[in-house]
C-alpha cells in the first residue's frame, strides 16, 4: 500500500455533482469532523464511533493530552501512562454523493470486495444511503489507519475515474449557485 | 462469436487486447521504462498504469473496431506464477505479480464490468501466455518453456491441469538478466534483456560462468552474484568486455533452460516445444532449442516481440477459452494474488 500521489480528483474535479469531502487531517471522530455524515438518514446514528471522552462536535483529544504550556513532567509522565492504559478509536469518515443510486452501488459493489486487502485491525464500514456512499474506517493504530485510508481513496479515485472515462454524464450537472 | 477484452498489467508493460473467435482485433501496449541502472518499483509502476489505461483501454476498443455492447466478457490479470524476491530497496518486490500495478488494472476491470454489465474472469497470467502461444503458433500439446523477467518454468499438460515440471528455485531468468544489465548500466529501452541481445551478438570470448541445474530446476542467483563481483575487475582489467560479458551469461543460462527442457520433453514424450515469455524473444535462445529440437526430430514453436512480451491479447485470448467452457469469477472473488500458481487452475477448455 502506498498513499495516493493524488487526491480524489475524480469526484473533486466532477464539475458539481457534488463535492467529496475529504477528511482533514484523515482520522478524526466521525461526530462533528468534515467529512462526517450529516442530514436525514444519516448512517453514522446513534452509536456512532466517536472517542471516549470526548461530547458530540468537540475535537478529540488524547485523554490527558494538555494544551496548556508550561505542565509539569509529574503531570505528562501520568498523561501518558493514563493514554497507554485506554486506547483512543480513530475514525475516517466520508460520504461520496454519486448522481444516482445506481453509481454509488456500483462503487460500493467494489469497495466491498475490496475489504479483504484491509488488515484485520481495521473495521471497515460501507454503506449507500440514496445516492450517497457513506465510508467509515476505525482502528486504534493510527498507522494502519492511514495506509488503510490511502489504500481506500485510491481504488475509490480509480473507479470514479473509470466512471467518468465511460460514463460521460457522469459529474456533470453544474453546482447550484455557480452559473449552472 | 463471444468478444473478450483482456487487461494486463503485472508488471512494467500494461495492455489492453481484444480477441475474438481466435483473432486479435486489437493489442495495444505501453511499457514503463525507467532510467538505466534502475528498475522499476510497485508504486512507480502503478502509477504509470493508471496514468494509461483508460486511454489504452479506448484505443483498443476504437482499434477493434468495437463498442462496449460488443464485448461479451471482461478478462484480467488475476495473478502470476513463481517467485517473489525482496530486493534491499524500500518497497522493491522483485518477481512476478507486484501488487499495486496488479490492483491497479484490476480495479478498472472489475468497474468496467460493472458498468457495462458484462461477465467478469479473472485469469492466471501463465496461462494467457501458453494459450497466447498455442493460438498464434498452431502447437498441439508441446512442453512450453515460459520464461520471463518474473517466471521460469518448464510446463506441460497433463488432465486438465498445466504441470510443472521444472523451475528456477530462485530468481526467475528474466531478473538475472534485467539485474546485470543495471551493473553495467545498460538501457532499458526498449527493454534490458533486448539490450542485452544486441551487445551479446557482438562478444567474442566465453568467461566461464556458474552453471546451476538441479535435476528439473534451475538457480540463477549464483551466477548472478558471480557476475556481479566480477564484471567490474574484469572490465577494468580488459580481460574481457561488456559484450563478451553479455554473450558468456546469455550461452549459460540459456543453456540451463535448453537442458531442462530437453529432460522434461525426454519425460513426457513430446515432439513439440513451445516458448512463451518475454525472455522467448531472444533469437538467440530460440536458436539453441530449436538445435535442441532437431537432434531430437521435434518441432520448436515461438512467436515475435507482439506476443512474448505481456500483452492484454494473451489475456483476452485464455479468457476467451476460459468463457466458452463456462467461467466466470464473481466479484467478491476478482482480487488479485502475488502466488498464482500455473497448476492451480483447472484447464476445463482442453481434454
Amino acid at each position: 500500500m502506498e498513499a495516493p500521489d493524488d487526491h480524489v480528483d475524480g469526484a473533486d474535479g466532477t464539475d458539481g455533482a457534488g463535492a467529496m469531502r475529504a477528511p482533514d487531517d484523515g482520522a478524526h471522530d466521525a461526530a462533528g469532523g468534515a467529512g462526517s455524515p450529516s442530514g436525514p438518514g444519516e448512517p453514522g446514528g446513534p452509536g456512532g464511533t466517536e472517542a471516549p471522552g470526548t461530547e458530540a462536535g468537540e475535537a478529540p483529544q488524547l485523554k490527558g493530552a494538555s494544551s496548556a504550556p508550561g505542565h509539569s513532567e509529574e503531570d505528562s509522565a501520568l498523561a501518558s501512562g493514563e493514554a497507554s492504559e485506554k486506547k483512543q478509536v480513530l475514525e475516517f469518515a466520508l460520504t461520496v454523493p454519486f448522481l444516482c443510486y445506481m453509481d454509488a452501488e456500483l462503487a460500493y459493489q467494489y469497495l466491498t470486495s475490496s475489504a479483504e486487502f484491509y488488515h484485520e485491525a481495521i473495521h471497515t464500514e460501507l454503506r449507500v444511503v440514496g445516492s450517497d456512499l457513506f465510508i467509515r474506517l476505525t482502528a486504534e493504530d493510527p498507522v494502519l489507519l492511514q495506509i488503510s485510508t490511502a489504500y481506500l481513496l485510491n481504488q475509490l479515485s480509480i473507479v470514479v475515474q473509470t466512471m467518468q472515462h465511460f460514463v460521460p454524464g457522469c459529474f456533470s450537472r453544474p453546482r447550484p449557485g455557480k452559473g449552472g | 462469436m463471444p468478444a473478450v477484452l483482456g487487461f494486463e498489467g503485472s508488471a512494467n508493460k500494461i495492455g489492453v487486447g481484444v480477441v475474438r473467435d481466435g483473432t486479435v482485433l486489437a493489442n495495444p501496449r505501453r511499457t514503463y521504462v525507467t532510467p538505466p541502472g534502475t528498475g522499476f518499483l510497485p508504486g512507480d509502476t502503478a502509477r504509470h498504469h493508471r496514468a494509461v489505461i483508460l486511454d489504452l483501454l479506448q484505443e483498443a476498443l476504437t482499434e477493434a473496431g468495437l463498442t462496449s455492447q460488443d464485448i461479451d466478457c471482461i478478462a484480467y490479470t488475476k495473478g502470476i506464477a513463481g517467485k517473489l524476491h525482496w530486493k534491499n530497496i524500500p518497497g522493491a518486490w522483485l518477481g512476478p505479480g507486484m501488487g499495486a500495478p496488479l490492483v491497479s488494472v484490476a480495479v478498472v476491470a472489475r468497474t468496467v464490468a460493472q458498468l457495462w454489465n458484462k461477465p467478469l474472469l479473472a485469469v492466471n497470467h501463465c496461462i494467457g501466455h501458453i494459450e497466447m502461444g498455442r493460438l498464434i503458433t498452431g502447437a498441439t500439446s508441446p512442453t512450453v518453456l515460459y520464461v520471463s523477467g518474473g517466471n521460469t518454468q518448464v510446463i506441460a499438460y497433463s488432465e486438465h491441469r498445466y504441470r510443472i515440471f521444472g523451475e528456477t528455485i530462485d530468481i526467475a531468468v528474466g531478473n538475472c538478466l534485467d539485474r546485470f544489465a543495471r551493473v553495467l548500466k545498460i538501457s532499458n529501452d526498449p527493454s534490458p534483456g533486448y539490450n542485452i541481445e544486441q551487445m551479446a551478438k557482438r562478444g567474442k570470448k566465453l568467461v566461464e560462468l556458474p552453471y546451476t541445474v538441479k535435476g528439473m530446476d534451475v538457480s540463477f542467483s549464483g551466477i548472478l552474484s558471480f557476475i556481479e563481483d566480477v564484471a567490474q575487475r574484469m572490465l577494468a582489467t580488459g580481460e574481457c568486455t561488456p559484450e563478451d560479458l553479455c554473450f558468456s551469461l546469455q550461452e549459460t543460462v540459456f543453456a540451463m533452460l535448453v537442458e531442462i527442457t530437453e529432460r522434461a520433453m525426454a519425460h513426457c514424450g513430446s515432439q513439440e516445444a513451445l516458448i512463451v515469455g518475454g525472455v522467448g524473444c531472444n533469437l538467440r535462445l530460440q536458436e539453441m532449442m530449436e538445435t535442441m529440437c532437431q537432434e531430437r526430430g521435434a518441432r520448436l514453436f515461438a512467436t515475435d516481440e507482439r506476443f512474448c512480451i505481456d500483452n492484454g491479447a494473451m489475456i483476452a485470448q485464455a479468457g476467451w477459452e476460459m468463457f466458452r467452457s463456462g467461467h466466470r469469477t464473481p466479484l467478491s472473488d476478482s482480487g488479485i494474488t502475488q502466488r498464482y500458481r500455473t497448476d492451480e487452475v483447472e484447464v476445463t477448455w482442453r481434454d
